[in-house]
């Protein structure tokens, strides 16, 4: 089988908008989250958790809590400190000496919300209960919420150890931006912008079910595990226990969007308590939990920006320096130091480009990868800078893009750090998004309402969604971490009644794996789509996974289904071994079809998949035996992202394989009164090459659109003063519904990727496009009175705005 | 978050003042239980105010920071689970027809959920938790 035969006319359902095998259960609410399953003797666990920012912990007295009914016993930070070895840090010297375990380590609280002491009860109220009863006494020390106060030198520390607050600084520098900053005809400056905290906050919070048989020495998993081996080498290294000791299972979960990458850490306490306790362990966030520690997105600063601007309109590079606010430890971070690389060029051809990047530790929430990781932060300074210089210069904004945009026949695209973007057609893209919009209409609306108290604005969001990692990019941050490519893997397997069962490396929490795998897998093996019996969720102790097996950077489309192309393919081949030796003719020669495997010559000679699976399985003696030795209709299979290694002293190579693009464009409606942004037209086109099911990219790209927008207009997690959090629960942090959002326009440029199997790329990460275009919006419809230079713009930001804010940070230096 | 108020008392300046460890008239109190003096001489207690929704006993400690004729300086931190409530409270007393009107200034500092989740009630619900105990205080002095 190879990409063509999936091309053919036989190809029923790749491609083809196909309803989504998981919504039957999900619709039903017969889905099994991880609140939901069951278990024999449960126990519930419930953390303290510190209400300050930065404290020492004088003491801990639990005795009130051992009153409680149902209270079964409790974990202190002493003995996770004798118990267990500090996670694994991905950053060198000097802040490799952080200590992160699952309780506040060496005494010291460093965020409001850190777990002290993880209490376990019989019953989830009792655990509440005695939570609630453990005093423990602190001694405040003092704090910083802010990342550029953080790298003052008289800053309180977050890990003294350390000596400083910076957990990661490199200085990226590809082509010479100092030369086109003196020689070009303009040149903008912007003192400083900010993007904000915020998270896409899953429907489901976190929950982790841990099991513990005494007998065997084993640890079972059960939760929102986003990366189960790794999770598996994290808990391992942390628990000191063997890996092969470690199971790590989930079964439906209700979204992750990169947050769910640390759940091993929660995970980890209840562990021990499941241990201690000789019973099995629940832990269920709340949602305000949720808010506390399930993991924000990467906030940063923006400061110095210099951007070099021919007079014809040609963007020559820029520059920057960025702090990132990582809150209190950095957990997956600072690989957001190098992920933001994978997009250096955005959407346009930059020649020169120079970062310093800091990531910074603040006594606030740890961050998480969260959608668009890391690089929609870049990629919104980038179209930021574009559409300041273009309002500032009196280019027109569509126009200024398009000129600057990397063009169709310039693909493949090599980036000034040595990416290579696949494939795409940005101006097409464009083009289609302001159709949408009926841009010449919103221009008209937007004259005709001059001066009467609304104001109309329209805005642009160019963006890319950089799909499958090469995770050598980690050596850029640590040159001595043991990671280099990617790798996912798949099983499938005929079983005896000639059933087709799939599992894939992937975990699927929401995307439709279940969908697009049996889409794929019935086409090749010429059987109904419904013949095809996708495993829900994961298992570690399955051999479909490798080490980097999971879901994350928007890559299930290209890894997972490639993967599952490359087994399908082996059992084809068992398959035609068995078919050809009992219809006579040579394994090449067979075709499936119609659920059975024929000879292509003469199809009346068949022999269904069933008669396949029931010679094997239970007539071995009908084959030959160099056939009946060798098929055991169980096929596994990896697939290989094709990378190398980066050059690491230049920081140049290629990091991702695929990059689908995004073009957003949306009109606004202002009321000067109020501040408040009213959305009057929302279009987003999508790229993501050959789709493998139409419907379920669109459903992904209404969602990412909605977590932007809801991000630019209404979701901060603000700090206060205190550093106190002040968006505990959805009062406070608004996620957008649809009361908040017009009906979308959509459409979508199909440019296949030459570098994958089937032409697909990742998708669904969105790489922050709302927030592009809502920024661009609201600076159309203030005009150059005041500076968008925020990614957050509630009401009272924009009457500031209309009140001249940040005016006076953007400098035409020439 | 800066609070205040007055109100009148019949008991005199110096039965306030001496409330302080006065373990046995502070057990009178009708919200506080467990009352006693910690080995730095300060009263530690559990206070449960009325004015929540819920019963929500807080384990609190209070400390003299300064005491004298005209009033008094306290340093109250009070804990439940996640939250925390340090206050500084400034009391003022003079003399009034019935006996002392007590002023009160407090600098109250709310750490946790009851920040983030109870931003919008905390307000009103520490005033009325204050009053409430210091007019309970001054009634059994």
């Amino acid at each position: 089988m190879t990409s063509d035969q999936l091309t053919r006319p036989a190809v029923r359902f790749t491609g083809k908008p196909m309803p989504r095998k998981e919504d039957d259960r999900l619709l039903k609410a017969q889905g099994e989250f991880g609140d939901d399953t069951p278990v024999a003797h449960l126990a519930y666990v419930v953390f303290v958790r510190s209400p300050y920012a930065h404290a020492r912990i004088t003491s801990i007295d639990v005795s009130a809590a051992e009153r409680v009914d149902g209270y079964l016993g409790c974990l202190l930070p002493d003995e996770v400190e004798q118990l267990t070895e500090p996670y694994v840090e991905l950053q060198g010297p000097p802040a490799d000496v952080e200590v992160d375990r699952c309780l506040a380590s060496g005494g010291v609280v460093r965020f409001s919300g850190e777990p002290v002491v993880a209490v376990a009860a019989s019953s989830r109220e009792a655990a509440r209960d005695a939570a609630a009863a453990v005093v423990v006494d602190y001694t405040p020390l003092p704090h910083v919420v802010d990342a550029r106060s953080a790298v003052l030198p008289d800053a309180p520390q977050v890990h003294e150890q350390i000596g400083s607050n910076v957990a990661f600084d490199a200085l990226y520098d590809w082509g010479d931006i100092d030369f086109a900053l003196e020689n070009a005809d303009h040149v903008i400056e912007v003192d400083e912008l900010h993007f904000h905290r915020f998270s896409s906050t899953p429907l489901e919070c976190g929950v982790v079910t841990v099991e513990y048989d005494a007998g065997v020495d084993t640890f079972t998993f059960t939760g929102g595990f986003a990366t189960p081996q790794l999770a598996t080498f994290n808990l391992a290294v942390a628990l000191r226990h063997p890996a092969n000791r470690l199971r790590v299972l989930s079964k439906d979960f209700g979204g992750s969007f990169g947050v769910k990458l640390n759940t091993h850490i929660p995970a980890t306490a209840a562990a021990l308590l499941a241990r201690k306790l000789g019973r099995p362990m629940r832990w269920t966030e709340t949602r305000s939990e949720h808010h506390l520690m399930g993991g924000h997105g990467n906030e940063r600063w923006f400061r110095d920006v210099k951007m070099a601007v021919q007079s014809d309109g040609t963007v020559l590079g820029l520059s920057y320096d960025a702090l990132d606010d990582v809150g209190a430890y950095t957990r997956y971070e600072p690989l957001g130091g190098v992920i933001w690389t994978q997009v250096a060029n955005a959407c346009y051809q930059l020649k020169h480009l120079k970062v310093r990047y800091r990531s910074i530790y603040t006594n606030k929430g740890p961050v998480h990868p969260n959608r668009g990781y890391s690089r929609m932060q870049h990629m919104w300074l980038v179209e930021r800078m574009m559409d300041i210089a273009a309002h500032k210069l009196g280019f027109d904004p569509v126009e200024f893009r398009l000129r600057n945009y990397v063009q169709p026949d310039q693909y493949p695209y090599t980036t000034v750090n040595g990416c290579v973007y696949d494939s795409g057609d940005l101006p097409l893209s464009l083009r289609k998004a302001l159709d949408l919009i009926d841009y010449p209409g919103a221009r008209r609306l937007q004259r005709e309402l001059a001066g009467t108290g609304k104001r109309i604005g329209i805005g642009i969001g160019s963006t890319l969604d950089s799909g499958t990692n090469n995770f050598a990019q980690a050596r850029l941050l640590n040159a001595h971490l043991p990671f280099g490519g990617n790798t996912e893997g798949a099983l499938v397997r005929l079983g005896a009644d000639g059933s087709v069962y799939a599992t894939t490396g992937g975990v699927a929490f929401g995307q439709g794996h279940e969908t697009t795998v049996a889409q794929v897998v019935a086409d090749m093996l010429g059987v109904a789509y419904d013949h095809v019996h996708v495993q829900r969720g994961s298992d570690s102790s399955l051999s479909a996974q490798t080490g980097f097996s999971g879901s994350y950077a928007s890559q299930f489309a290209v890894t997972g289904i490639a993967a599952m192309i490359n087994a399908t393919k082996r059992l084809i081949r068992e398959i035609s071994l068995v078919a050809s030796s009992v219809l006579k003719c040579e394994p090449e020669e067979i075709e499936l079809a119609d659920g059975a495997a024929r000879v292509r010559t003469d199809p009346e000679r068949a022999l269904p998949l069933a008669a396949v699976a029931g010679i094997v399985h239970f007539s071995p003696v009908d084959l030959p035996p160099e056939v009946a030795e060798e098929v055991g209709l169980v096929a596994r299979s990896v697939y290989r992202a094709p990378f190398e290694l980066p050059d690491l002293d230049r920081k140049y190579g290629n990091l991702t394989l695929t990059y689908a693009t995004q073009i957003h464009a949306c009109v606004v409606e202002i009321d000067e009164e109020t501040g408040h942004t009213k959305l009057l037209r929302y279009a987003m086109v999508d790229d993501c090459g050959t789709p493998i099911n139409p419907m379920v990219i669109e459903g992904q790209v209404h969602g990412a659109t909605v977590h932007g927008i809801s991000a630019a207009l209404f979701e901060h997690f603000a700090y206060d003063e205190h550093g106190q959090l002040a968006a505990g629960n959805f009062y406070d942090y608004h996620a957008a519904t649809a009361l908040d959002l017009p009906s979308f326009g959509y459409d979508s440029v199909v440019s296949p990727s030459p570098f994958t199997p089937i032409g697909a790329k990742g998708m669904g990460e969105g790489g922050g496009a709302p927030l592009h275009a809502l920024s661009a919006a609201i600076q159309d419809a203030i005009g150059t009175q005041g500076m968008v230079l925020a990614s957050f713009n509630p009401p009272e930001r924009v009457l500031q705005l209309l009140r001249g804010l940040d005016a006076e940070k953007v400098q035409v230096l020439r | 978050m800066n609070l205040s108020g007055r109100f009148e008392t019949s008991a005199a300046a110096t039965a306030l003042l001496a409330l302080h460890g006065g373990v046995d008239a502070l057990a009178a109190v009708p919200t506080l239980r467990d009352v006693r003096l910690d080995g730095s001489g300060n009263v530690r207690a559990v206070f449960t105010p009325r004015s929540t929704f819920v019963p929500m006993p807080f384990s609190i400690t209070v400390a003299v920071q300064q005491a004298g004729a005209e009033g008094v300086v306290l340093s109250v931190h009070g804990t439940r689970g996640p939250t925390a409530v340090d206050v500084m409270l400034v009391l003022g007393f003079t003399p009034g027809p019935q006996g002392t009107y007590v002023s009160w200034a407090a600098d109250v500092a709310i750490r946790g959920p009851a920040a983030t989740v109870g931003q919008r009630v905390v307000r009103d619900l520490v005033s009325s938790a204050l009053e409430e105990i210091l007019h309970d205080t001054a009634a059994v002095a």
